[in-house]
């Protein structure tokens, strides 16, 4: 079995009258960096947090390497949310100790090297750190997996174009190639270099999921370009 | 897994549960400083009546009173700090860690009840201890001074008294005891679980989440204290028929032990209930929004 994530009918609804991901039916693959893509309110981070467990769908099923989402799938899942989860009076280095105790393709080695490269001590309360550090030192930690499955939401939105250029440097060189990448975006024209298949997101519907070569043989267009098109308003 | 969510719980209570338990030394501390003053050592002397109270005998009786208050406070802001402690890491942003862990809802609702339970009961052992050595305290400052040998008192009398009293009230002072000891035991897990379903619950608001989690730990504690009421009435009223059908003493046995009983019977199945609750809701019902 090539398909790693399996999404049958799946819908969510925060309410009666709207419909946040409606009827979903998608198979990603081992292996692909795939951008999940849409315009705000489009259902992107509804569904990631379906797939990570945060979040229980209405109906439908999801599939991670053919288990259900739980124990076993979010062993496999590094997960980094749009939002910080880091807080409180604990160290980095702590916050490293607890990520090495829970999952146990954690690297500490890779950990401490790239918090060594941004300079950041280990010893620093997370309290007393920036909103932009804190988001750096939860992509080290999420990157410092060899997950089966990477999820990133929204992982460059905010941040200045050094920033973005840090946090995509870091996912390319610290994902497990043999694992998938997920990252959802709307700053398409700074991360359709790196992908390899594209999932475009509409009303929380699936538009369209292709291949990044296709739409460029397709159409003869960049992704970014073809996304314009097809949301312009 | 259960190991190592107890061991990093156990890591993140323990600086505000050795907090609290350093203060209730001090306040232990103070408490006895509040016997030691002239006016204690001399309320059984014939100096009494003549006494005038000093600076310190005021700062003495303000002392038992922050102590008294101190030790209230630390006991319910420990559970306050609980509620609020749960309710942080498994339902705001910092759920999305807790959540995303490769742990079962058993072991994370588990893992939290017995951790913070356990501290609980460190506090209010704590709390005991402390209080006993002020009332200890007061009695050696008071006694003092009336020369008291403690081992001249006539023990033996004392128990065929208690015994009397125990056989014609229907009274155990044993069972009561055990009851007391158990309550002590189990309340603080009990307590905590109760929190932790009620936090629970209040998740499954469309919106105020928090607050619908304390709405719940209210209407909780009201059933249980209605349906504790109505045991309570039952064996009342099974005393009062005993009395009317002409006995000769009142069962107290009964009548205050089946109200205890039936307390410590319904928070033990509210809490397990809730337990359930807590973990069908983290397991099936989750929604970080």
């Amino acid at each position: 079995m090539s398909e790693l994530i399996e999404l049958t009918n799946l819908c969510k609804s925060y309410d009666s009258r709207f419909l946040a991901v409606n009827n979903v039916n998608l198979k990603l693959p081992k292996g692909k960096i795939i951008g999940l893509l849409g315009p705000n309110g489009s259902g992107k981070t509804t569904l990631i947090k379906m797939l990570t467990g945060v979040l229980q769908p209405t109906s439908g099923e999801i599939l991670i390497d053919g288990k259900p989402v739980g124990v076993e799938s979010k062993a496999k899942v590094a997960y980094l949310p749009d939002r910080t989860y880091l807080s409180g009076g604990e160290t980095i280095r702590q916050i490293i100790d607890f990520f090495k105790d829970f999952y146990a393709d954690f690297s500490v080695e890779r950990a401490e090297a790239m918090l060594q490269t941004l300079n950041i001590d280990l010893d620093k309360k997370v309290r007393t750190l920036s909103k932009g550090t804190k988001e750096k030192v939860q992509l080290i930690l999420v990157m410092s997996r060899q997950a089966d499955l990477y999820v990133l939401d929204e992982p460059i939105a905010g941040v200045d174009p050094a920033a973005r250029d840090y946090i995509l440097r870091t996912i390319l060189d610290n994902y497990n190639p043999e694992a998938t990448v997920l990252i959802s975006t709307h700053l398409i024209s700074d991360i359709e270099q790196v992908l390899d298949e594209v999932i475009f997101m509409r009303y929380g519907q699936l538009v369209l999921y292709t291949a990044v070569d296709n739409i460029r043989e397709k159409y003869g267009k960049s992704v970014d370009a073809y996304f314009r098109e097809v949301f312009s308003c | 897994m259960l190991k190592t969510l107890i061991k990093h719980e156990w890591k993140s209570v323990s600086k505000v549960g050795i907090l609290l338990s350093l203060a209730m030394v001090v306040l232990t501390f103070l408490g006895w400083l509040a016997f030691q003053t002239p006016m204690w050592k001399s309320m059984y002397s014939d100096e009494m009546a003549d006494y005038t109270m000093h600076f310190a005998d005021i700062m003495s009786i303000l002392m038992l009173l922050g102590y008294f208050l101190a030790i209230i406070a630390i006991s319910y802001g420990f559970i306050i700090y609980v509620a609020i402690h749960m309710y942080r890491k498994m339902y705001t942003d910092q759920g999305y860690l807790t959540h995303t862990l490769p742990v079962s809802a058993h072991q994370l609702v588990g893992s939290k009840i017995l951790v913070n339970g356990i501290w609980y009961l460190i506090i209010d052992i704590l709390m005991l201890i402390s209080m006993f050595v002020v009332v200890v305290s007061l009695l050696f400052t008071v006694f003092k001074g009336l020369d008291v040998d403690f081992s001249a008192l006539p023990w033996n009398e004392i128990k065929e008294g208690i015994a009397m009293v125990e056989a014609e009230m229907g009274f155990n002072l044993g069972r009561f005891l055990l009851t007391m000891i158990l309550l002590m035991v189990i309340g603080p897990f009990t307590m905590v679980a109760i929190v932790m379903g009620c936090i629970s619950l209040g998740q499954l608001a469309k919106s105020n989440k928090g607050l619908m989690g304390f709405v719940w730990y209210i209407a909780v504690n009201m059933i249980i204290s209605i349906i504790a009421y109505i045991v309570q009435m039952i064996s009342y009223v099974g005393v009062m028929d005993e009395l009317l059908a002409g006995s000769s003493y009142m069962n107290l046995d009964s009548f205050y032990m089946a109200s205890i009983d039936s307390t410590i019977v319904l928070t033990a199945i509210a809490s397990v209930i809730l337990y359930f609750v807590a973990v069908w809701i983290n397991k099936k019902k989750i929604n970080l929004v």
